[in-house]
């Protein structure tokens, strides 16, 4: 019993965004959040779906709070959550992208592994999304950020294996578990990326369309390798819409 | 002691209704065949009713007893004006608000993109067959406020505003009579953001 005590947890005047939520029995929510210091969790929001409930329009993907939690196991119950503010709501292309961040926090960020400073690459994003601008550079900032929290940082200053040094000029293939590796001239890939996008994207400078078009195709192979190769869901979605649009 | 098969089997299928576990199912069921028999037999009956005579209307997939529902063949409303909900409650509100004098289109739910759920699972087949009558020049967008009905709005602005239809969008922000001390703040910062200029005097 004491040991059952001594793992139960009290947190409060958390930071935290939330990602996804599902309705659970009648008037309660499940949310998957994502914390400053104890990264992302699922948490109980008893009555939060009941029509004058305190928590509407409080627990809503997108928006700063500041959460509190308690009780032990894999689902603990929500306390307490406030509006920290700030953020006008996503719209239009920028929501979609929002889903998209979301749903790469839910598959690849383990759950109770905290990185603060994916919290904070996670907090500038959504802010540049809200307040529209090109959605396209924040993203692959997002996903180069995204990557080097959990551990798989992308090799961008020398070519993997051999650590020869890049150059600007040349173009290169992308391994996902070596880094970079030189192309030979006309070889066929799928996409190829020069030694200068490679560069740009060490610096997070995603000015230059090319250096976004090369970073997102290389962003997409990466990111297909470590979901093993199971897609989106958003962007399956997102494709779908784009066939009717 | 395990109950007899029929008992057990209604506990079973009142599982069915959101929000109905085991120990609330049982509950229903001993207070249905105890107490309630005459109203267990009016609940059997009118189930099977329904499910018989109701069916989804071919213009709006709402729900209907006729083919076409009476609000989709009333002469009274303005065939030009067609309001998108997300479910069958959602149009009810809206036609007690009396705000309304058009038709309307009731969507199979909402795209969730987080859910895997696209266009092909909210029946968009049904309403671009709907909307290109002829006749209706102007689709509100009547989705609900949160993510991901905005999602499912601004994709049918996108693909309807492309057919040359007017489109429109419910206001958001404080409701009628009520005060700010007791709006959540979610929705007082929304009204801020959305804020208008009035006319001038
Ligand atoms: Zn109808």
């Amino acid at each position: 019993m004491a040991g059952a005590l001594r793992e139960s947890q009290r947190v409060d005047h958390e930071p935290a965004y939330v990602l996804h939520s599902w309705p659970y029995s009648e008037t309660s929510l499940i949310i998957d959040v994502y914390t400053a210091r104890h990264g992302r969790l699922p948490l109980l929001a008893r009555g939060a779906r009941r029509p004058r409930a305190a928590l509407r329009g409080v627990l809503e993907a997108f928006q700063p709070l500041s959460i509190g939690w308690s009780g032990r196991g894999e689902v603990r119950t929500l306390q307490k959550a406030e509006w920290v503010g700030g953020l006008p709501r996503p719209a239009g292309r920028a929501l979609w992208c929002g889903f998209y961040i979301n749903e790469l926090m839910m598959r690849l960020a383990v759950r109770d592994d905290p990185h603060e400073s994916l919290f904070g690459s996670y907090a500038e994003a959504i802010s540049q999304l809200a307040h529209g601008t090109d959605p396209e550079p924040t993203l692959r900032l997002f996903e180069k950020r995204l990557l080097a929290a959990l551990g798989y940082g992308l090799v961008l200053d020398a070519e993997g294996g051999s650590r020869r040094p890049l150059e600007e000029g040349s173009l290169y293939t992308y391994d996902p578990e070596r880094g970079p590796i030189r192309a030979e001239a006309g070889q066929a890939a799928e996409y190829l990326v020069s030694g200068a996008t490679l560069r740009a994207i060490e610096a997070e400078q995603f000015g230059d369309r090319q250096v976004l078009a090369q970073a997102k195709a290389l962003m997409r192979q990466v990111i297909a390798y470590r979901l093993d190769g199971r897609p989106l869901r958003v962007n399956q979605v997102w494709r779908e819409v784009l066939d009717v649009v | 002691m395990t109950p007899p098969g029929a008992l057990n089997d209604l506990i079973e299928a009142l599982r069915i209704l959101p929000g109905v576990g085991p120990k609330s199912a049982q509950r229903m069921a001993y207070q249905l065949l105890q107490h309630e028999r005459g109203g267990a037999v009016r609940l059997a009956r009118s189930l099977e009713r329904a499910l018989q005579a109701v069916v989804r209307c071919q213009r709006c997939n709402g729900f209907s007893e006729t083919p076409i529902c009476s609000l989709c063949s009333s002469p009274q409303r303005n065939p030009a004006q067609l309001c998108i909900v997300e479910t069958p409650a959602d149009q009810v509100m809206i036609e007690q608000s009396l705000a309304y004098r058009g038709l309307y289109f009731v969507l199979l739910g909402r795209l969730s993109p987080l859910d895997g759920i696209g266009p092909s699972e909210i029946g968009l087949e049904a309403l671009l067959k709907r909307v290109s009558d002829g006749v209706v020049s102007e689709v509100v967008l009547a989705n609900n406020f949160t993510h991901e009905g905005e999602a499912t709005a601004h994709f049918l602005s996108e693909t309807l505003g492309a057919r040359g239809l007017r489109i429109t969008r419910l206001a958001r922000g404080v409701p009628v009579g009520g005060e700010l001390e007791f709006v959540d703040p979610g929705t007082i910062a929304q009204a801020f953001y959305d804020r208008r200029d009035l006319p001038p005097a």
